[in-house]
């Protein structure tokens, strides 16, 4: 054992989430050591300070507040912004219900499933997960889910030179799903810049991702695969994923 | 449009366990954390009115994912994790012109009294920062601010001991081995 404990053990102490044996050891070495007492004071002093600077009434204001503003919108780095709205409309009304018959959906546990629907250019279509599908001009994607038992959803994508789009996100973790059984659609629609291969991937999953972790993940994946995202089978996100690889014109 | 569950009564066990009212929740949380928290935001952020508004968003979203703190054997890593990544993220969406952001540097108020060697490594950490990648900064700044040990910040970014070990040494490299990983 080091002489000291690490500051952040001493962080968890003085923030009283320390287990209770642990706790006690902490604070027995505290007791009889200058230097991670210096550590505690400066802490407590931290605390204090804050709490002059920023008063509990002002805080409680300001969490309300943030609670009570509308969320960002999941981000989508290639979202066209103008066609956001009529995209959605068009998927959603004209799009969908010819497909309903036969929805190319992924299947997965507990009557969890995956969506991708491609509209606004071409021929409206849904795209079955391990299918390549050739992107016409000004093509727009739209994503579904049903959650089943899983509690979060995470969309990212990896285009052909590695490059990782956090498609859906909140606050760089994955978003709780929907409240409900049936599918749920995410917000908006996408359009894809550049040219060349785009892998989007959903990930539902027990607990909240990480988008950077992910990201990072992804990005091994792609090293692994050669740098050829149509290669990649996985982003070894932790979840449950599924793959559709575009083609952009 | 999503619904956010911000009405919801959180149960934040990590604190004790009761099911409390709001208000009473936020009042522990800000005991316990507040200072950790402001403290993180203040120093990447740099700005007392950015780092109380960001401050305030991850307090809000811990409310507001109650479980997921719940979960955590340690509320104090998860809000600590939350607030370095919503910090990042805003500078990055900021375009944050990383120069000036240095230059400000000697305007901003020191924090803590930790002494002037512990400053000084903080500082350093900070000019370095825009240097690497985002998974390294989170790393960086668990390991020479938070005090975390190698295998703490290797469990709370999901990643090895090894991996987080060689992005460090390659952070310590760009500090011509001032900030050697022992």
């Amino acid at each position: 054992m080091s002489a000291h404990l690490s500051e952040w053990t001493l962080r968890r102490l003085h923030a009283g989430e320390l287990p209770g044996k642990e706790a006690e050891q902490a604070r027995a070495h505290v007791s009889g050591c200058a230097e991670c007492q210096e550590l505690v004071k400066g802490l407590e002093a931290d605390q204090a300070r804050f709490e002059a600077q920023v008063p509990f009434e002002r805080f409680e204001a300001g969490v309300e507040r943030a609670l009570k503003k509308p969320k960002a919108r999941p981000s989508r780095p290639l979202l066209n912004g103008v066609l956001v709205a009529m995209a959605a409309s068009v998927l959603l009304v004209v799009l969908v219900r010819p497909m309903l018959s036969q929805p190319p959906t992924n299947r997965l546990k507990g009557g969890a499933s995956a969506e991708l629907r491609v509209g606004g250019g071409g021929p409206q279509r849904g795209v079955l997960p391990g299918d390549t599908e050739e992107l016409e001009q000004g093509e727009k994607v739209r994503l579904a889910y049903v959650s089943g038992p899983y509690r979060y959803v995470l969309a990212m994508s990896v285009d052909a030179a590695g490059e990782v789009s956090e498609l859906y996100a909140q606050d760089g973790m994955s978003l709780p799903v929907e409240a409900g059984p049936g599918r749920h659609w995410l917000p908006d629609s996408l359009v894809f810049t550049g040219s060349g291969y785009e892998r989007v991937v959903m990930v539902l999953s027990d607990r909240p991702l990480s988008v950077e972790a992910v990201r990072a993940s992804a990005r091994h994946a792609w090293e692994a695969a050669g740098g050829k995202v149509e290669n990649m089978t996985t982003l070894g996100s932790g979840g449950e994923e599924t793959h559709w690889l575009l083609r952009k014109p | 449009m999503r619904q956010l569950v911000a009405g919801v009564t959180p149960v934040l066990t990590g604190i004790d366990g009761g099911r409390k009212d709001r208000r009473t929740v936020l009042r522990e949380l800000y005991t316990a954390y507040g200072g950790s928290v402001y403290g993180r935001c203040r120093y990447l952020l740099k700005d007392a009115s950015k780092a109380e508004d960001a401050m305030q968003e991850v307090f809000a979203r811990a409310l507001t994912h109650a479980e997921g703190l719940h979960d955590e054997s340690s509320p104090l890593a998860w809000l600590m994790k939350i607030a370095t990544h919503h910090c990042l993220n805003q500078l990055r969406a900021e375009r944050a012109p990383w120069r000036r952001w240095f230059e400000r540097d000697e305007l901003a108020r020191p924090e803590g009294d930790d002494g002037a060697r512990r400053m000084e490594t903080r500082e350093l950490v900070r000019s370095l920062l825009s240097r690497v990648d985002v998974e390294t900064q989170a790393a960086v700044v668990h390991y020479w601010v938070d005090g975390m040990t190698l295998e703490e910040v290797a469990a709370m970014l999901g990643r090895s001991v090894p991996t987080v070990r060689k992005r460090l040494e390659q952070f310590a490299a760009l500090s011509n081995e001032e900030l050697k990983v022992p």
